[in-house]
């Protein structure tokens, strides 16, 4: 069932809103049931750290599930990986039990369908999206319903990308933004820039004058254009008009007193953007922070409505001994592998291999607590902006080792649309100790179909079902 | 070596996804693609289309390909220029050298929001740093011409400057309306300086928007592109940079038309050095060298690995290109050459004797290595952090070298990858082809891996940095000891014009070299780079295999496969877009 607009009607939608301030007092003042305004997504390549396997050959890899909280589903005891988050405890829940079935597993597959919880389509020896993702479609509607100068705000941190999870409509991925500075920029270069009015408004009609003149450009052309190329050349122009009508919001005075722009000091120690997949630490230490505060500002200054960071298996210098190379950098994706050679789980390569592990994905999610703890003191006119914003947090795998699509780590936070947060829900039967014997009775009904649909349905939207066909059963996940 | 016609090769039922004479070219051109899935992204799957060369004649040199009608060239969709192309566009036609704009990669024909964004911030960037002043861009001084009579001609000089070609009525009407609207308070410099950010968001700068004329003598449809289309064409196909003065007046000149004058043109463009790079850069992306620095290993297992080595290996394959492509090594060159240019650590993993000082070519052992896929640079990007990966390899040559088509994995694959050597059954070690062998055994798998892994087994006398091992060696942490077994790099070129075995990765390359499948690859994927965009399974049809029958003909000569690009009829002819 698709209920996206074609791709035309798409690239006007997105390009095309009409805005008006003051956006930013277009809402009511929020009940605690009222569905959220925004979304975020935080997702991650890789997977994390579990022992789930989908090969009875690997379940004896390790024992550990660091992910899965302990305690009890209204109390749960957060593992090694959440620590960061523990001060928000009563704004997340936790999923156990929901499997991509829309693809199975391998990297590529897994990463095309898990926000679209449709079968990745092959191109050539690769793979696009069969339909659009979860945080575009959150896009499209909040932004027409809640008009904001970007329809989202979409960010990536540089690493072994294996595949794309957003995407606008089937096979148009998102084009995502790497570098902070530039993010910044385009972001927030106009909001509190400390320009006289009179100095604001001559350059709004310079800007204004050169976007016009521009799109008069598209009339003067001599070639001769197919309907194909036309197309292609409406929708450039739909971006500037788009671009124009934002001039004079981002530079009113009133979005300067809304908000600040975040602070980007540390975006000077990050050096050309082409050296850092060899400068280890820049990602880590500097970038991804840097992401987060700008997403998270977004969402205060009412630039937008979605905030998404794509995080994929990294370049890092975190291996120590016996793992470390003498080269400047490893990546995570081979390090999450090194999983399938651990050998005795008592011993000390297995233990230093489950220590890195955990520092990696315990960075991961404190990008997460870090984007709570951006969000939390903020209010707008609809109150805390964290009683109106609905967090997710997930990878295309759960066990990175052996690329398990099942048992994913789910993680949702802020706004449930009234649900009662505080909690570890597990949806699926069988498989919840740590042995072998105990996995090989894992079973679940419940994929990123019934996910998707229910955060739709957390938002207000009447959706009985999101993506393909390829779930065992449709409509939301049993949540309350 | 045995070869066998690869129509005969079909009948004998080795080719379940043979290869048609439908190009399926591997690189793309327009996009430089930060990995090798982005490579392999722009392969177009072989269609079932008629072929009109079903397979080389082993013994009998084939006739010419008779001329293509007309009626065969194909619509070409509407381009941007790519980033690449953008800066080298500023660079030269603005007068700023340095200029690095920061732009979206954009792959899709539809530019993104970000992708527009990107383009305003980078027009109002450049125009503020452009020099506008009679020493730069303004071909007057207003202070002595006027300002209208200096505006006049600075909008005409622009418009052919950015849009590369001589500007339109409508072209100097829409620039002259604009400037009318500029605020005369901005001065001549300040509305000159928002006129070059429009043009630099127009569509005329940023699309290649090519024009031609219908004939009575052209099929119905079909346009001859004009001087400046085709100078546009031949400049950024051989150096991602607009055409310099020379090309512009010989566009201007209306030289063009002269299929001769375009060969003079492309001589004098592949003299150049950025004609030299442009051509490097088609193999640097075919095998994909730039992310050889950022391949991970193990330290336990090879301490060996730098990034100096890193560095040390990409310049030897860069080095070897370069004597195959401009000093007449061709494709045997690539293939087959012994040579190596090494410094001190290359020459210690190849075994020979190391340089003093700066680097230097040595012979190496010609029963070890023959041509680009026997050397370090190739065998460490096909590799795991820890061992040789026989399937990457076979993958890579099957996709790269043979143009086979390689459909997906199917959904079921594990596609986790093999780390290591491992134990077998009796506990004792067994080689990775044999770990490959098992992991690879199904029939789900074997659809593909029975066509990818003859091929990646040959190599398999080369660890994951390329060095060259007798035996396999691995540590196996069951016993706490080190190991090793015996290789078997026995092989075959499933599907391809070569039946017969193959032991190692000399034959390999020797098989390879011979192919005229191999030859027709590289032409296919030539076609791609230069134009572009793949070539469509019909009306590209005649001008590729033309580009093969060139290649061919001149013994693999690389230049010649680059020059006879630019005769061909989809370089100067298009089709009218519906």
């Amino acid at each position: 069932m698709s209920r996206g607009p074609s791709r035309r009607q798409f690239l006007r939608t997105a390009g095309g809103l009409c805005l008006a301030l003051p956006f930013l007092r277009s809402v009511a003042r929020a009940e605690p049931a009222d569905p959220p305004l925004r979304f975020a997504l935080f997702w991650e390549t890789g997977g994390t750290l579990t022992n789930r396997a989908s090969e009875q050959q690997f379940a004896a890899m390790h024992p550990w599930n660091d992910w899965r909280p302990t305690g009890t589903p209204d109390a749960p005891v957060l593992g090694p990986l959440h620590t960061d988050l523990a001060r928000h405890l009563d704004r997340l829940l936790f999923l156990s039990g929901v499997d991509n079935h829309a693809e199975p597993g391998e990297h590529r597959r897994a990463d095309v369908s898990s926000m679209t919880a449709r079968a990745a389509v092959a191109v050539g020896p690769d793979f696009t999206a069969g339909g659009p993702s979860l945080d575009q479609v959150l896009a499209r509607r909040l932004t027409a319903r809640w008009p904001a100068p970007f329809s989202s705000v979409d960010l990536a941190a540089p690493g072994l990308h294996f595949g794309e999870p957003s995407y606008r409509d089937a096979a148009e991925p998102v084009v995502r933004e790497a570098d902070p500075r530039s993010a910044f920029a385009r972001l927030f270069t106009n909001i509190d820039s400390g320009l006289p009015v009179e100095e604001l408004a001559r350059l709004r009609a310079q800007r204004k004058s050169v976007l016009d003149g521009a799109l008069a450009g598209f009339a003067a052309l001599d070639a001769r254009l197919g309907e194909a190329d036309r197309l292609v050349l409406e929708a450039h122009q739909d971006h500037l008009r788009a671009i124009e009508r934002r001039l004079a919001v981002l530079d009113d005075p009133e979005l300067a007193r809304a908000c600040a722009p975040p602070d980007m000091a540390g975006g000077a120690r990050l050096g050309d953007a082409a050296s850092w997949t060899l400068l280890p630490g820049d990602v880590r230490q500097t970038l991804a922070p840097l992401h987060v505060d700008i997403m998270a500002q977004a969402l205060v200054c009412g630039l937008t409505r979605v905030v998404t960071l794509h995080y994929p298996d990294t370049l890092e210098p975190f291996l120590p001994q016996p793992f470390q190379a003498l080269s400047p950098q490893v990546d995570a994706h081979a390090l999450g592998h090194v999983g399938l050679e651990l050998g005795d789980p008592a011993g000390e390569r297995a233990q230093a291999w489950r220590a890195e592990i955990q520092a990696n994905r315990r960075f991961k999610a404190g990008l997460v607590a870090r984007f709570l703890d951006h969000l939390a003191p903020a209010e707008d006119a609809a109150g805390p902006l964290l009683d109106r914003t609905l967090v997710l947090h997930l990878a295309e795998f759960s066990n990175a080792a052996v690329h398990t699509a099942r048992d994913l780590p789910v993680m949702l936070a802020g706004n449930l649309g009234g649900l009662r947060t505080g909690r570890h829900l597990t949806l699926s039967e069988g498989g919840r100790g740590d042995t072998v014997e105990t996995h090989a009775d894992y079973r679940s009904d419940w994929s990123l179909h019934n996910l998707h649909t229910s955060i739709l349905q957390l938002f207000g939207f009447e959706d009985e079902h999101f993506g393909d066909e390829r779930c065992p059963r449709q409509g939301p996940l049993p949540l309350g | 070596m045995p070869r066998l016609p690869l129509a005969l090769a079909l009948l004998l039922g080795c080719a379940p996804d043979a290869p048609s004479g439908t190009p399926a070219p591997a690189v793309d051109a327009a996009i430089s693609p930060p990995d090798a899935e982005a490579v392999d992204a722009a392969v177009a799957p072989a269609e079932d289309a008629e072929s009109p060369d079903a397979g080389p004649a082993p013994d009998a040199a084939r006739p010419a390909p008779p001329p293509c009608p007309l009626t065969t060239v194909p619509v070409v969709p509407l381009r941007r220029l790519t980033p690449t192309q953008y800066r080298h566009t500023v660079q030269d036609l603005l007068g700023l050298p340095d200029a690095d704009p920061d732009l979206a990669p954009d792959p899709a024909p539809a530019l993104s929001l970000l992708g527009a964004e990107k383009f305003a911030a980078a027009a109002r960037r450049l125009a503020a740093e452009v020099d506008v002043s009679p020493a730069g861009l303004s071909p007057c001084d207003p202070l002595e011409v006027g300002e209208d009579a200096c505006g006049q001609a600075f909008r005409h000089d622009l418009a052919e400057r950015l849009f590369r070609r001589p500007p339109s009525l409508a072209v100097l009407d829409w620039l002259d309306a604009v400037w009318a609207t500029l605020p005369d308070d901005e001065g001549f410099e300040g509305r000159a300086r928002l006129l070059v950010e429009v043009a630099l968001q127009s569509p005329a700068f940023l699309y290649h928007l090519e024009q031609g004329e219908a004939d009575a003598r052209l099929p119905a449809g079909v346009i001859r592109l004009d001087d400046h289309s085709l100078a546009n064409r031949l400049a950024y196909a051989l150096w991602d940079a607009p055409p310099d003065a020379t090309l512009r007046a010989a566009a201007d000149a209306g030289r063009l038309q002269d299929p001769a004058e375009i060969g003079r043109q492309a001589e004098r463009l592949l003299a150049d050095p950025r004609g030299r790079t442009r051509v490097l850069a088609f193999f640097r992306q075919w095998l994909e060298l730039e992310r050889v620095p950022a391949a991970t290993k193990s330290a336990e297992l090879l301490p060996d690995w730098s990034p100096a080595l890193a560095a040390a290996m990409v310049a030897e394959s860069e080095a070897l290109i370069e004597r195959a492509v401009f000093e007449g090594g061709g494709l045997a060159g690539l293939l087959l050459g012994t040579d190596a240019l090494v410094d001190a650590p290359l020459a210690a993993l190849y075994g020979v004797d190391a340089p003093v000082g700066a680097p230097a070519w040595r012979p190496l052992d010609a029963t070890q290595r023959a041509g680009i896929l026997t050397r370090a640079a190739f065998l460490t990007l096909k590799a795991g952090p820890a061992v040789k990966s026989p399937i990457h390899r076979g993958a890579f040559i099957r996709r790269r070298l043979l143009c086979l088509p390689m459909p997906p994995p199917p959904a079921s694959v594990l596609d986790v990858p093999i780390t290591r050597g491992g134990q077998g059954d009796d506990g004792g070690p067994v080689s990775l082809r044999e770990l490959v062998e098992r992991r690879t055994a199904g029939p789900e798998c074997q659809g593909c891996h029975a066509a990818i892994n003859p091929i990646g087994f040959t190599l398999d006398h080369y660890d994951a940095l390329g060095r060259f091992e007798v035996e396999e060696s691995g540590y196996d942490r069951q016993r706490g000891a080190p190991y090793t077994v015996p290789i078997d790099a026995r092989g075959r070129l499933p599907d391809a014009d070569f039946l017969g075995a193959i032991d190692g990765g000399v034959a390999l390359s020797q098989a390879l070299a011979e192919s005229e499948m191999v030859s027709d690859c590289f032409a296919d994927q030539w076609f791609a780079y230069f134009f572009a965009r793949p070539a469509t399974a019909d009306e590209d049809a005649c001008s590729v295999e033309h580009l093969r029958a060139a290649f061919r003909a001149s013994g693999g000569d690389f230049l010649a496969l680059v020059r006879a690009s630019t005769t061909l009829d989809a370089f100067r002819y298009r089709q009218e877009a519906p």
